[in-house]
């Protein structure tokens, strides 16, 4: 919408017309956004998440061993994967009520611990994604060895999904990321 | 429901704490495995609730080299010479991706006290019906490179001459080495990553190989392995003699050394009523047990068992069976039999193991 007004706005600009009338032409423009239909507005009016797969490696620089992130290349089973999620409000208004829910990856385990994101209150889930609770509430129930069923309490290799609960609203344009780490099986 | 697989994907996680400092485990997820992370995003702008998608990231998992080699518990018996005795290895690819692995006997181990040769059979064989024996025309002779599939072991067997004219207890070493095909990956440090030279066990193409850890800890490659066999010189004789040891003439002489070199004339006179105190040796040598020992020796024709006459290693014995090791149950003229249960010998080498059975008869 913009773009087009813009380019009106050129077109007019080559024919010759007054500065008054080009902020004529702006203010109309900036008048026929807000009017230009919720549908317009709507597509940009988003918040926004990416994923980021890394891995970390210990190199040594200088004589000291340092641990750093790189691409995650060269993964076999037992290597750790460091998932960053980065949540974005592209709006104009604070974004309320963010939850950031991710299932532990296939072929993987949580890695106990591991999960960390400012502001965010995380809680986990045992059971596919349909209850989510702090570690200390979490069991499972699972067969000894007569095959007699029996409840203890979670452990991370159970975990199927984390849930970061944002405490505060994200305000319009701030971003923040959360973080967990996998374990390859 | 779903828990409960979790709880199994969890006791798999567990087991492979056994190692903790290893980066393998043998029930590795499969080289070529995409592993796709997605999130969800929830939210409300201005009371209005939406949720959207993250983008999806995925990384694909390496080939890990990795194998085991065990070797046979306990050394294989032979004797001298002898030949095709086989020894048998356990071969298993702890990798997550197929992998073939070049197999090196070695004859010539320090440490013992022969080498034994390849068997005239071969060398290396499958054990393809898996008794543990060489099977000619079943166990098919490895001629190259082992393919393994992950977490799959084969049993080989390992295939000897052994050389005349040793000592019982000789004890003949040999190795077997297993050695990953891929280029550079045998004796490479745990972690060494060979760009494109790994196998997918799903998906096509090419993965990268890392080079995983040894049971050696963390510097031992495991892409390579090596386990120690042992063949022994085992044979165990035993032998009986029996001669007389002393003579008892009818008007009650007796006559001792019957058996020594130049025994006295009275020993050699046997008339009726003459008692002969007979001496029967067991003598084990050589290097092992020789397992549940008996001597049983019937009473001579035309002679009487002279009751309760039996000594085991000079110590009366009674007749009847019980505790005591012998017996001469319905023993009397030229009938039963003495009998000596020596059990178990254990024996090594130079150190032969003698017992001596006395027993008496009276010429009828």
């Amino acid at each position: 919408m913009l773009r087009f007004i813009n380019q009106e706005t050129l077109r007019q600009l080559k024919g010759g017309i007054t500065m008054l009338q080009i902020s004529r032409y702006i203010v109309l423009a900036m008048f026929c956004g807000l009017l230009a239909g919720n549908a317009v507005l709507a597509r940009a009016q988003a918040v926004e998440l990416i994923t980021k797969a890394e891995k970390e490696v210990e190199v040594v620089e200088n004589g000291v061993k340092v641990r750093k992130l790189t691409a995650p290349e060269k993964l076999v089973p037992g290597d750790e994967v460091l998932y960053t999620l980065t949540y974005a409000n592209k709006t104009v208004k604070p974004a309320e009520n963010v939850a950031i829910t991710n299932p532990v990856p296939q072929h993987t385990r949580y890695q106990g611990g591991s999960a960390a994101g400012e502001g965010a209150e995380i809680t986990y889930s045992v059971d596919g994604g349909k209850i989510f609770a702090t570690p200390d509430k979490l069991t499972v129930t699972v067969k000894d060895k007569s095959g007699k069923e029996i409840v203890r309490p979670a452990a991370a290799q159970d975990y199927t999904h984390i849930r970061w609960r944002l405490k505060q609203s994200v305000a319009p344009g701030k971003s923040g990321s959360v973080r967990f780490r996998a374990v390859i099986l | 429901m779903l828990s409960i697989l979790r709880a199994g994907l969890a006791a798999v996680a567990a087991l492979t704490l056994v190692y903790p400092w290893s980066a393998s485990h043998a029930l590795g997820t499969a080289a070529g495995t995409n592993i796709t992370n997605t999130a969800t995003l929830t939210y409300s702008v201005a009371g209005t609730p939406a949720t959207a998608l993250s983008n999806a990231v995925t990384v694909r998992v390496d080939e890990l080299i990795n194998v085991r080699v065990t070797g046979p518990a306990a050394a294989t018996a032979v004797i001298t010479p002898d030949t095709n005795k086989v020894l048998l290895f356990t071969l298993t690819n702890v990798g997550n991706g197929p992998e073939s692995f070049n197999l090196t006997p070695s004859l010539t181990v320090s440490g013992d006290q022969f080498n034994p040769t390849p068997g005239s059979a071969g060398q290396l064989f499958l054990d393809v019906n898996g008794n543990g024996q060489l099977d000619s025309g079943v166990d098919t002779p490895i001629t190259g490179p082992l393919a393994l599939n992950a977490d799959q072991s084969a049993r080989v067997l390992l295939v000897s001459n052994i050389p005349a004219s040793l000592n019982s207890g000789d004890q003949g070493f040999v190795t077997l080495t297993a050695a990953s095909t891929t280029a550079g990956a045998a004796g490479a440090a745990p972690g060494t990553t060979l760009n494109n030279l790994g196998t997918p066990a799903v998906g096509g193409g090419t993965v990268n190989a890392v080079v995983g850890a040894g049971p050696g800890g963390i510097a031992d490659s495991g892409a390579d392995d090596v386990a120690n066999g042992a063949y022994l010189v085992a044979g165990v004789t035993v032998t009986i003699g029996k001669n007389i040891l002393a003579v008892t003439s009818a008007s009650g002489v007796t006559t001792t050394g019957c058996n020594s070199g130049s025994p006295l004339p009275a020993c050699t006179v046997f008339v009726p009523g003459t008692i002969i105190d007979y001496q029967v040796t067991v003598t084990i040598t050589g290097s092992g047990t020789a397992q549940a020992v008996q001597v049983i020796d019937n009473v001579p024709a035309n002679t009487t068992y002279l009751a309760n006459s039996i000594r085991f290693n000079s110590v009366a014995r009674t007749d009847v069976v019980d505790a005591d090791n012998a017996s001469c149950a319905a023993c009397g003229n030229a009938t039963g039999a003495v009998s000596v249960v020596v059990g178990d010998v254990p024996v090594v080498a130079g150190t032969p193991v003698t017992h001596l059975i006395h027993y008496k008869v009276v010429i009828n």
